[in-house]
């Protein structure tokens, strides 16, 4: 069997160190680094796993592990970015095999970010005074700028929310 | 100057250092800089631009950043890639029920900026949205914002954008304000919708918006087609907005310097003839070049030079903000003082001060009786005290001063 990226309802942007994958249809993000994107980008249905790594070899100018290929394909479709069924058709490893593998890999070829819900912030807040400005975080806004000359402040003065 | 203030100005330096070897290079890091990684990181924190500088650090020839900090950017890039995205459909989702809805909006900033310099969502920070719509159509505009589950809702750096205040109907905010913030339904994140660049006083220092829209272009996102500013307007505008900051964030000006390098996609005469009806603006875009070119080595397009050329005022303020940027890693961020500092005439600076007092009569008794400065101390020396004498040679020492200056203008001016 070989393995077949799904490339319709993806939007690949391409970086120096990674590439980025947006899933429209799903509202996830994945990030991909080398091995992971060349395996993808060059998964076209027509190359066995090791015509694959060789692939993979010849894109990335550095050797390639099969094993490597077989967990990137793994983790590819864990995260939806490969035609159904088609890679545990192939004969890779299981879940549990692959998870030990990424485990003496050291990390994940292939980071999805599920849309995080961060605490809303703007992000014009400019810092005043003498001193260092806050840090921009959450959990620390930054100092108040001077009221704009169009609007009166509330009577009792302001308060935070 | 504390040594807080002396170490974000060494990352500050090195953050420029960065941003100004675009394409491999090599950067070292000696170990004392290595062990205080953690100021480089908050200073890529506050300058919004956290992507940029993990991507620029990856491209390095031989790299010798500290492990720790290449592994805190790297999580980060990924929160900002995913909250990018994100915000990116949520504006898609937005302008596309509003334009349904017979609302033009155009939108500036986020997403549509990051996709025009970057061609892509990830190698630039934002946190919100922003959206401009005609200002006949702000009631309009609120109530589907509303329907929504938007509610219009002040920052606790903004505390001043109170919802009582900032009303779609109420005529004289939209006379005078330009913007009504709102929180989105899961509180996740502010949507501005602006009328208007700046508030009124500022106006003439920001792109007509009248002219906004027979200049705008259609942009497709990933998520979906959106209407935004044209490349000229843009420039300006990012231009009027980091000036208004008095560029505290260093990603305006990557932004104006990604803008000034592909300087072929714009069109100079458009931009001189948008300059020449608001000489402001073409100020603002005088010191943001400027600014540029010292910071981050862009060269700068000889239309560009001949257009904008720098004044002595705009002068004088880049250097102003460059000392701050480079000796403590930030600058004030007062727009008041930043945008009459570019003010020509003194007229309208008086205006400006005048109006602003009888608004703000508070604030005017904390200037003058309140607040005790190095000036007043340095003029006499009193016992600790006796130091509430300070509150009356304060009033007495700035009407002196302003009176003196006053007399020295209207002599100048009568010859």
């Amino acid at each position: 069997m070989k393995p077949l990226a799904r490339k319709s309802g993806i939007f690949a942007e391409n970086l120096p160190e990674e590439v980025v994958l947006y899933d429209k249809t799903r509202d996830k993000v994945h990030c991909l680094n080398k091995t992971a994107a060349a395996v993808w980008e060059n998964s076209d249905g027509s190359k066995t796993v090791d015509e694959l790594t060789r692939a993979v070899e010849a894109k990335s100018g550095a050797p390639a592990d099969r094993k490597l290929v077989l967990q990137a394909l793994e983790e590819l479709e864990e995260a939806g970015l490969m035609e159904a069924g088609v890679v545990r058709e192939a004969g890779l490893p299981s879940r549990r095999e692959a998870v030990g593998k990424m485990v003496l890999a050291g990390s994940a070829l292939v980071a999805t970010m599920v849309a995080a819900a961060p605490k809303a912030h703007a992000s014009q807040d400019p810092p005043k005074g003498g001193d260092p400005p806050p840090l921009p975080t959450p959990h620390n806004p930054p100092p108040q700028p001077l009221p704009p000359i169009g609007f009166k402040p509330p009577a009792g003065g302001h308060k935070k929310p | 100057m504390s040594d807080l203030q002396s170490s974000r100005g060494d990352a500050t330096r090195r953050l420029l250092r960065l941003l100004v070897q675009r394409e491999g290079g090599d950067l070292s890091w000696p170990p004392a800089a290595a062990s205080d990684w953690k100021t480089f990181a908050e200073t890529c924190d506050t300058h919004q631009l956290i992507p940029l500088v993990y991507h620029r650090l990856q491209r390095l020839t031989s790299p010798t950043a500290p492990p720790e900090l290449v592994e805190y950017l790297r999580v980060r890039f990924h929160e900002s890639c995913s909250c990018n995205y994100r915000l990116a459909s949520r504006l898609v989702r937005l302008t596309s029920m509003l334009e349904r809805e017979g609302v033009s909006v155009l939108t500036f900033k986020g997403p549509s900026l990051a996709m025009t310099l970057y061609g892509g969502l990830c190698l630039r920070q934002f946190l919100d949205l922003d959206l401009m719509i005609r200002a006949e159509q702000v009631v309009k505009a609120a109530q589907l914002m509303k329907s929504c589950g938007y509610e219009p809702t002040p920052t606790p750096a903004r505390p001043q954008l109170s919802p009582y205040l900032c009303r779609p109907e109420n005529s004289r905010h939209i006379d005078r304000g330009k913007e009504i913030q709102y929180l989105s339904p899961d509180g996740t994140f502010y949507v501005d919708l602006h009328w208007q660049f700046a508030d009124r006083f500022w106006r003439p220092f920001t792109p007509d918006v009248d002219k906004l829209w027979e200049r705008a272009v259609r942009q497709d996102l990933p998520q979906g087609s959106l209407c935004t500013l044209g490349r000229e307007d843009l420039f300006l505008a990012l231009c009027a907005h980091g000036t208004r900051h008095r560029w505290w964030c260093l990603k305006w000006l990557v932004d104006v310097a990604e803008i000034l390098r592909k300087a072929d996609a714009l069109d100079w005469s458009r931009i001189e003839e948008m300059t020449r009806i608001r000489p402001g603006n073409g100020a603002a875009a005088s010191l943001a070049v400027s600014l540029a070119h010292d910071l981050l080595e862009v060269p700068v397009p000889a239309e560009a030079a001949r257009i904008l050329a720098a004044t002595e005022r705009t002068r004088a303020l880049a250097s102003a903000i460059r000392q701050e940027l480079l000796l403590r890693g930030f600058s004030s961020g007062d727009e008041h003082t930043t945008l009459l500092a570019l003010e020509g005439h003194s007229a309208a600076r008086m205006k400006y001060r005048s109006a602003r007092i009888a608004r703000y009569p508070e604030s005017l008794f904390r200037q003058i009786i309140g607040e005790i400065g190095p000036k007043d101390r340095g003029l006499i020396r009193l016992p600790r005290k006796l130091e509430f004498l300070y509150h009356f040679i304060r009033p007495v020492r700035l009407i002196l001063t302003h009176s003196l200056r006053v007399a020295r203008t209207l002599w100048h001016s009568t010859g």
